[in-house]
Order: C-alpha cells, then structure tokens, then sequence
C-alpha cells in the first residue's frame, strides 16, 4: 500500500487549519467560565436563521451523506441509499409540526435536552430515564457511522497495513483525533467550524458534480451502468439480482417507509435537539424548514456519486484486499483528481465527519450529566465537577462507538445510522405527544417504549441479508401483517403507539395518577419578548 | 376533560381553520414524496435523468415551498393574534 503523500499533506495542514480557526473564533468571544457545563456543552449562545441554518444542516452533512449513502448506492442502489432524498425531502414538514411548541417550552422552562421536557410534561423520572438512556445509546451507532467516514479516507490515504493491529490503525487514528478533538473543544469549536466545513463540503460537491459526469460520458450513459449493474446477478447470491434501480412494487413500502421512519427520527437525536434549541426565536427553525431543502438536493447529487462511481469502475479495495463499499467515494476521488483536490476533498469529509461526531457525543453527554449524574446520582455537583463528567461520557459514548464498528457489520455502514433509528424512534412518542395534549399517560407512554424498544432489538439484531455473520446486519424486516418488508424503527413505533393508545386509554378510565405538569398551555408559544423566555438556554434551572 | 389538558386555557392552543389548512398542506408534503407507485418509473427522462429520480429531486422544491407557505400562514395568524392582545392590552389598560 503507498501512501499518497501529497493527498495527506493537504489533508493535515486543512484540518490544522480548520481546527485552529475553530478554536481562535471561540476565544474571540471567551466566555467568561469555560469550566462549567453550560460553556462546554451548549456553546453558551443563541442563534439567528444563518447559523441555525449551517448548524441544522450540519446535522444532514456528516459522513452519512458523502460516504455512506453514496457507498449504499454504489453496491445496492435506490432502496438502500436513494430513500435519503425523500427522508431529507419530508424531514421539513414532519418538523414544521413540533418545533415551534419544542423551542417556546424548552426555552420558558430552560430545558436543554428532550429528558427534560419529558420530565417537565409528566414529573415522571422513570419516563425522562428511558427518553435519556434512549438517546445516549442511539447516539453511539450515530457516531460510529462518522468513525467510519473518518477511517474511510484514511484508508484510501494509504494509512494502514495488512497485518492484525495495522488494518484498525485507520480507526483508531480516527478515534484517537475525535477524543482529544472534543475533549480539549466543547461545543464552541465545532459551531464555528460548521461554516468553513459545510463551504469546504459544498466547493468538493460542486466540482464533483461538474467534472465528473462529463468525464464519464454525461448523466444518461451513468444511469445505464447503474440500471446494468443492479440487474446482474448478485455475486453473494447469484439468484437475486444485485440491487434495485427502481423499486418494484414488493419493495416500495421498505422504500418509503426508511424515509419516513429516517425522518421522524433525526429531531429526536441529542444533538439535533441542542441545535434546533440553540435558534433564537420561535420561528427560526420553521423559518430555516423553508431554505433547508437545498441540503436535499445536494444530498441527492452526492448520492448519485455512487452511480458515477459505477460508469467509472472505481475499485474500493481496502487494506486487507477486500471489497469495501465505504471507500468508493475517497477511491472515486483518487483516481480522477490531482492529489491536492484529493487532499482538499479528503479534507473537507474528514471535518465533515469529526464535527457532527464531535457535537453527537457532546449532545449525549449532556443528557447523561443533566438527566441521569444530576437527577439521580449526584444532585448537589458543582458546575466543574459536571463539565468533567459530561467530557468524560463524551469520552465513553465514543467508546461505546468504536465498539459499533469492531462488533458490526461495517460493510453497510449507512446501516448503524438505521440502527440508532430503530431506539430513537421509541422516544417520539413520549416527547411529541405531549407538546399537542395531555391525553397520553405516563405508564402508557413507557410501556410503549418498553415494547417498541424490545421489538425493535431483537428484530434488528436476528435479520441479516446483505451481510456476513455479525448482527445488526440489517433495518429492513417483514411487516407482520404486511407481508412485505419495512423499517425495523417504523414497526416498532407503530407497536408503540397502538400498546400507548390503548393502555392510555385503560388508564385514564381508571383514573391513574398522570403526574405532575408543570407547564401550561401558553407555555408551547412562549416567543422571545415574552415574560420568563430565555433567550440563552442555560443548564442552571432543575428539571427534577 | 380538562385535567387531561395543559393548564391555562391560551386560545392559541384551540384548532383554527388556518391550522388545519397548515396541517393537510404538511401532511401533502410529507405523504406526496411517500408514495413510490406515482413515479416507480423510467421514463420520461430529463437530462438523462431517470424519471424516478428526477422527480424526487423535483420534490425538494415543492417541500420547500410547502414549508414556506405553511411558515406565511402561521405567521399571519400569529401577527393577528398578537394585535388583538394589544388591543385588548390598551381597553383593560395594559397590565399583563
């Protein structure tokens, strides 16, 4: 394996640069204590339309979409990795309904994480536990997919070896920048690098988009290769075909129902929460819903990326000789650029991949020092004492990520993003729900988790058809009662909700205790100016 | 009933015409892009394009549009909202 020496120069001076940057505009407006949580964790400031914008879109932009989905193109087609486009296409109007009334309590109540307004709506600590412990175990495959990005230019870079410890030195390498990235950082430094990253991101798409097509012939001899090469018979199984380049009718809930379940889930991610709540007024996230969708289309044309991949006949093998789908994009870029576009383009996914990790692990951090240190193990802490538990939780979330990749199967990576779906989606109903009425009980609302969380797992851990022997292989099943195959995360929601309805029903009819709420009606359109909003979200307030 | 309800009785909790006008616009929008059979297909094509994908990166606009006119709706009604609170902040002389 050689290593491309220019590539790699580019690469490191980028991301010194980068995180240079990142830390000077951070100093540039130094806070006063940058020892308590509230300054590590949340960055301290509220946000206009802009940066909400960058923030928000930071959240679509990791290495899912520049590695992942194009990699599932590339090897499966449209049902493994187009759905991205309707999933970023309905994200918009599935948040327009909750967002307004999540931002005006969050900020009457100065609640920072979804636990709390979970704890807020119900006084139920068991119920803010399992929306807490939810969102930091979902967060681990989230980030062990931008591990992957990261490990994937590397690779292409010529780091690593064919021996037992070099093939993971990627990996670690990946591992060991993210850590010491985040642990030194906070929240600050990645918020100011979202700019130059997602402007670095946009530069490498743009030339991807205009060179590349033309090199290869132009759209429709692209889309032949793909057409040719998603009908040939599989090499795994040479009785199926090797992908899909339109869905058949058998496939189009599988389809639709990865989109939709993709896009119910984002807003209940930790750190989607900290940025939406991070806007300054109401209305920025509603206002940001209209302009987002230029993420989608580039979405779409990076996703497309894969099918280029397949006119050009990129070969992504990695370090130990094997056929790797997540290096096709990195390889793709190796073959038909100078090195230092190369290094330029390895850069920008690189960061792409390390900020989103970076502010994931924080966001969960967040939610374990507030809603579970705080609540229950320590109430008394001081506000150092919580910034050095929340870093070191950021430390073992990463830890917990990394075990992702070693355990799973990493062929499929667009899959761990999948799997955190499947335990985030259980969360929707108890922190949706409540924004719009009070009808749901708090017992139903757990016990709903409790049966989707269950579903959920097994489901996704026994069905594996596109991968090797590891579990988790695999987000689609089939429907009970459906016949056909769909999201693990969308049926067992849908069990969910059915086991939250009805026990919600037996319940109030019995006239069981729902808990304290101690927010009121006004509180869901509280706007900045009105008495008791906090434009700063700061973590002083209790929640428990 | 009400205990099962938020506390307070806010008029903009209440389900208006122009909120269920926004809610079927969304639901359009979010149901529309859902639905593979309308455009499981490869022709007609555009610029190469397959027409399975470029019509769903023709959506990408029509949500956005979708979000903007449900965002102006919204807004309205909020503007209204806000006047009439003004208004009925002078009559009882502006305490709040």
């Amino acid at each position: 394996m050689t290593v491309n020496w220019v590539a790699l120069v580019v690469v490191v001076v980028l991301f010194a640069l980068v995180t240079v940057m990142g830390f000077m505009a951070a100093r540039w407006r130094r806070p006063a204590d940058l020892q308590s949580l509230h300054e590590w964790g949340l960055g301290g400031k509220s946000f206009g339309t802009w940066t909400t914008w960058f923030l928000l879109g930071g959240d679509l932009y990791t290495a899912y979409t520049f590695i992942a989905v194009p990699a599932a193109m590339w090897a499966t087609g449209a049902v493994s990795g187009f759905f991205s486009v309707p999933y970023t296409i309905v994200l918009y109007p599935v948040i327009f309904y909750f967002l307004g009334r999540m931002w005006s309590v969050a900020h009457r109540h100065g609640y920072i994480t979804t636990a709390d307004i979970v704890q807020g709506r119900y006084g139920t600590r068991s119920l803010s536990l399992a929306v807490a412990v939810t969102g930091i175990l979902a967060t681990m495959p989230y980030i062990a997919l931008q591990l992957v990005g990261i490990q994937a230019v590397l690779e292409v870079l010529g780091i690593g070896g064919e021996s037992l410890l070099a093939r993971d030195l990627p990996l670690l390498v990946a591992f060991a920048v993210l850590a010491a990235y985040t642990y030194s950082s906070g929240l600050r430094a990645p918020a100011m690098i979202a700019f130059v990253k997602d402007i670095l991101i946009y530069i490498v798409i743009a030339v991807a988009i205009i060179h590349l097509p033309g090199l290869f012939g132009g759209w429709s001899s692209i889309f032949d290769a793909a057409q040719t090469k998603m009908a040939a018979p599989s090499a795994a199984n040479p009785a199926v075909p090797t992908g899909v380049f339109i869905p058949a009718p058998a496939q189009h809930w599988a389809y639709a129902s990865l989109a939709l379940g993709s896009a119910m889930a984002l807003f209940m991610y930790p750190h989607s929460v900290t940025a939406a709540l991070s806007s300054k007024d109401r209305s920025t996230g509603r206002r940001n819903a209209a302009i987002l969708p230029a993420y989608s289309l580039l979405l779409g044309l990076l996703a497309l990326l894969g099918y280029i991949a397949i006119k050009a006949g990129t070969k992504p093998i990695g370090l130990d000789g094997k056929v790797n789908p997540q290096l096709v994009i990195p390889q793709l870029f190796e073959d038909n650029f100078p090195s230092w576009f190369t290094g330029v383009a390895f850069g920008a996914i690189a960061v792409g991949a390390l900020v989103p990790a970076a502010i994931m692990s924080i966001a969960a951090a967040n939610l374990f020092t507030r809603n579970i240190y705080k609540a229950y193990l320590r109430p008394d802490a001081s506000d150092a004492t919580e910034a050095k538990v929340s870093k070191i939780v950021s430390l073992v979330t990463k830890v917990g990520a990394l075990l992702f990749v070693l355990l799973l199967d990493k062929q499929n990576a667009l899959n761990f993003q999948l799997l955190g779906g499947v335990w985030i989606l259980q969360t929707l109903p108890s922190i949706v729900f409540g924004l719009f009425t009070r009808w749901f009980h708090r017992w139903a609302l757990l016990a709903g988790w409790a049966v989707g969380m269950v579903y959920g797992t097994v489901t996704a851990y026994g069905y594996c058809t596109a991968c090797t022997t590891r579990p988790f292989g695999n987000s689609l099943a089939i429907v009970p009662g459906l016949g056909d195959a769909g999201y693990i995360g969308l049926t067992a929601l849908a069990l969910n909700v059915v086991v939250t309805v009805v026990l919600s029903a037996l319940l109030n009819a019995a006239r069981v205790g729902n808990g304290t709420d101690i927010t009121t009606q006004s509180d869901y359109f509280a706007d900045v100016g009105d008495p008791g909003v906090q434009p700063v979200l700061a973590d002083e307030t209790r929640v428990h | 009933m009400n205990d099962l309800r938020s506390g307070g009785s806010d008029p903009r909790w209440r389900l208006t015409p122009t909120k269920y006008a926004v809610a079927a616009l969304l639901l359009v929008g979010i149901i529309a892009p859902l639905l593979v059979s309308t455009y499981d297909r490869v022709e007609p094509r555009l610029f190469g394009f397959p027409f399975f994908y470029w019509y769903q990166l023709l959506w990408v606009f029509l949500a956005a549009g979708i979000c903007g006119l449900s965002y102006w709706l919204l807004k309205r009604e909020r503007d209204a909202y806000a006047r009439r609170q003004q208004r009925t902040d002078v009559t009882t002389g502006g305490s709040r």
